[in-house]
């Protein structure tokens, strides 16, 4: 057996900064395809989901935030499973909450690059996601 | 100096100041992921149909 449970995706974020350490952001990300395959069967799920959380800023100075985020995120999967050469096909959804912790580095007043860890759950399986972006602030 | 060269330093103080002192209030954020994870962990996107 052996499985490919990597990828790279992409996850696209609003916020709004209510208070000065805190926000709220909603979200979609594309997570990605992952691929598991034994003697008789092979199994692929693609994963998007879209979520919202909080966002608190335990250090705010003028060029440098660190973060930490909670929120709830809802999965759905999408699984194309073939077992003794029979194809079948499914998707799901699944809802679980999510933590991350992180740090942006001021460049211009409105633009900030943004470095995060996040740990998700989906169904009883989980994936870390390691972000690496932009934040555009208007 | 002249009197164009002094109003153009005072028009990029002023623009540099209002920069410093803008607070944003909205943003967007997009970014590349690097997901690896235990998805198969127990089979369960197996059980899960």
């Amino acid at each position: 057996m052996s499985s490919d449970e990597k990828d790279e995706g992409y996850t696209l974020t609003y916020g709004y900064q209510f208070e000065e350490r805190l926000a709220v952001e909603v979200f979609y990300t594309d997570v990605g395809s992952f691929s598991e395959t034994g003697e008789n069967y092979a199994n692929n799920i693609d994963v998007n989901g879209y979520g919202v959380g909080v966002k608190f800023d335990f250090m705010n100075e003028d060029t440098f935030k660190v973060f930490g985020r909670l929120g709830y995120a809802r999965h759905e999967v999408d699984q194309s499973l073939v077992v003794m050469e029979e194809a079948s096909s499914d998707s799901d959804t699944d809802s679980d909450y999510f933590y991350g912790i992180g740090a942006e580095y001021v460049l211009t007043p409105e633009l900030n690059i943004r470095g995060e860890y996040n740990q998700f759950e989906v169904g009883r399986s989980d994936y870390n996601s390691i972000k690496i972006g932009l934040v555009y602030g208007f | 100096m002249t009197l164009k060269t002094l109003l153009a330093g005072l028009v990029l103080v002023s623009t540099v100041q209002m920069a410093q002192a803008w607070d944003p209030e909205h943003y967007v954020a997009l970014s590349y992921d690097f997901n690896d994870g235990d998805i198969f962990k127990g089979g369960s996107w197996h059980e899960l149909r």
